[in-house]
């Protein structure tokens, strides 16, 4: 064992939910089914088994042998029907906060959510990207935070003894998620000042050239395409293309310079099949429609996404849908 | 052997049984940590954790119901109860010391493997009810993997049936005494290991566990099950399980029969080992792929425990 157990701590056997009666042949143990049942629920707490991020890591590690959360009579089970518990740890993505909150809402009462590690709890420093939510507990109501970046498994440990001790009081304090206070306000509004000292340097074509361009370099054996990617230079909006030939360990560059307002350049998916994903994912977070491309759609973001959030004018203050519940909303949820 | 008695054993054999697979269950944590270098339950109720299935099962009780809405609701709540009764049926027939056994009748290896194949019933209702795609697909394959497994389980069970020319276990343990199945050439031991086989996949165990594969259904059949409902899926897996280890102790390791103990201990330690072998495999082994699967059985068992059985009738008519 890593740790060393103290004989001292109270220990978490039945001796202190009642009294034993000695009496001559018989032994009589009383005690409440209150205190029965609590002690029932935090001796078998199931962890629904799902890890966002790296805390996932430290949570497996913490399942597996040198820590050992079987000791605990903490067992993981797949089934949100049959789990008891849910460890959220990693960083909470939008899309994501969706399938917790229906996973949440699957589970069967009683039921106790550990928010682990910094970005489960505030989101961290991925806090004011367009796609995290700041904390869990805009979701779910959380019982126990383990801090951490990732927590360690002693901390892992920790949150549960905690968890258990709360269960045995029989009160769950959930937390409002407090970051969300005037100062913080103010620092969202405050326009990020990003620097547009990026050269543009490289070879520049024409959009109505890159189809051309394209099949030329294709012929000439450039077979696998490493990346479409965009730059927004506020005043243009350029695509950059990067293409190697396997055989000949060869890479050529290209870039394609668009008007923002109207970023319209041809597709070549019929060159490089590879490029479907890139060119939704360029449509996707900078909103460059790509002609010609078979199923232009959203492919990181949900779908019912409003603006593009890799461009600089998109404003980060302003509450975007799906999924950014307000401080109301998370409070008239939580009382039903 | 009076009604009354009849039914006063019963609910004593029923309480014993319902208490000896709630400590499985712990049994298995402990060896899983054993072999996985871990402790296992520990805290709850020292020492380790013997009070971890009460635990268990005192939650699993208090815990909220669900029924999916879309769910057909009878069955739902049907299979369960099935799954249990089913597998909990095959007790009776089993005897469990040299002398005693509940209903005592001459086609108990018949009547057993009967009600043995009843559980994918409950199963598959289990699945088909839920109105869930996971639990559906693995319904299905359970139903298909249990069917297509009865035909070497029943063709390995025959073998001692032939040696003993009976279908009834008493005769069967009287005709080991002297030398156990399991030690007969060839014929014995092939027999042995490909019941042991079919009774992992009938039972749904690693390596043939495709109707729970966690990485691909979920939970499987139970996904929508919680509470108690899915702990009498639990307790019908764990009471098929040690069905089977009590089988092939009576059937292949002869039974009560051993020097020093009675019966019933002898029963017993076998009982055991064969439990913990099963263990052994399910937490060494990985889980097969489905037509690896299937092909396992229709290429190499099914026609490996044929020949076994002719070999077997071959050798009785020659010396009988």
């Amino acid at each position: 064992m890593g740790t060393s157990v103290d004989e001292k701590k109270p220990r978490l056997g039945l001796e202190t939910l009642g009294e034993l009666i000695r009496l001559p042949g018989l032994n009589v143990f009383l005690t409440s089914t209150k205190e029965l049942f609590s002690w029932a629920e935090k001796s078998s707490l199931w962890p629904l088994s799902f890890g966002l991020a790296c805390c996932a890591i430290e949570m497996m590690a913490t399942f597996a042998s040198r820590f050992d959360l079987d000791r605990f009579g903490v067992i993981a089970r797949a089934s949100p029907r049959q789990s008891d518990l849910m460890i959220i740890a990693g960083t909470v993505t939008i899309k994501m906060a969706e399938r917790i909150k229906k996973l949440y809402n699957q589970m069967p009462f009683p039921k106790w959510v550990i928010a682990a590690g910094s970005c489960a709890i505030s989101g961290d420093h991925y806090r004011h990207i367009y796609s995290v939510v700041p904390g869990v507990d805009w979701v779910i109501p959380v019982d126990v935070y383990v801090s951490g970046c990732p927590p360690t498994p002693e901390a892992f440990m920790e949150g549960i003894i905690r968890l258990q001790r709360i269960i045995t009081e029989g009160k769950t304090k959930p937390h409002l998620n407090t970051a969300y206070n005037k100062i913080e306000q103010e620092t969202l509004k405050a326009k990020p000042q990003k620097t547009l000292d990026i050269p543009k340097t490289g070879t520049y074509i024409l959009p109505g050239e890159v189809p051309a361009f394209a099949r030329d370099l294709r012929e000439r054996g450039f077979d696998f395409l490493t990346y479409i990617t965009a730059v927004d230079y506020v005043d243009t909006l350029d695509v950059a293309y990067n293409v190697r030939s396997l055989e000949n360990n060869e890479e050529q560059t290209w870039k394609v310079s668009l008007e923002p307002s109207n970023p319209i350049v041809p597709s070549i998916t019929s060159m490089y099949k590879g490029a479907e994903w890139h060119e939704r994912e360029a449509y996707d977070l900078f909103g460059i429609d790509f002609t010609g491309h078979p199923d232009l759609r959203r492919i990181l973001l949900p779908d019912d996404w409003q603006g593009y959030p890799l461009k600089k004018s998109y404003l980060m203050d302003t509450p975007k849908p799906p999924y950014r519940p307000s401080r109301k909303e998370y409070e008239a949820w939580k009382k039903e | 052997m009076t009604s009354t008695e009849n039914i006063a054993q019963g609910i004593i054999l029923l309480g014993a049984i319902l208490l000896i697979v709630t400590y499985l269950t712990w049994l298995e944590r402990k060896f899983a940590a054993r072999l996985q270098s871990r402790i296992g339950p520990y805290w709850v109720g020292r020492p380790h954790g013997w009070l971890q299935p009460i635990a268990d099962a005192l939650k699993l009780l208090i815990k909220e119901d669900i029924t999916p809405s879309k769910s057909d609701r009878f069955l739902f709540n049907l299979a369960p109860v099935w799954v249990v009764v089913t597998s909990l049926l095959g007790f009776a027939f089993l005897p469990l010391t040299a002398s005693w056994v509940l209903v005592n009748i001459d086609l108990g290896l018949l009547y057993f493997s009967a009600i043995g194949s009843l559980i994918v019933i409950g199963i598959f209702i289990a699945g088909w009810a839920s109105n869930n795609k996971y639990a559906l697909i693995s319904a299905l394959r359970a139903a298909a993997q249990v069917v297509a497994y009865e035909v070497p389980l029943l063709l390995s069970l025959l073998v001692p049936a032939v040696f003993a020319g009976s279908l009834d276990f008493q005769d069967i343990i009287r005709a080991q005494d002297g030398h156990w199945f399991i030690l007969f050439p060839v014929v014995g031991q092939i027999s042995f290991l490909t019941f042991l086989l079919a009774a992992l996949a009938e039972g749904n165990r690693i390596p043939f566990d495709l109707s729970e594969a966690e990485s691909e259904l979920v939970a499987g059949f139970n996904v929508e099950y919680s509470g108690m409902k899915f702990a009498y899926f639990y307790l019908a897996e764990y009471v098929h399980l040690l069905a089977a280890s009590l089988l092939v102790s009576i059937l292949f390791l002869g039974g009560p029969l051993g020097p020093f103990f009675s019966g019933g201990v002898w029963v017993a330690i076998k009982t055991l080992l064969v439990f913990l072998g099963v263990l052994w495999i399910r937490w060494s082994f990985l889980r097969v792929r489905i037509d690896q699967l299937m092909m396992l059985n229709w290429k190499v068992l099914t026609p490996l425990t044929l020949v076994n059985l002719l070999l077997a009738g071959l050798w009785v008519s020659l010396n009988g």
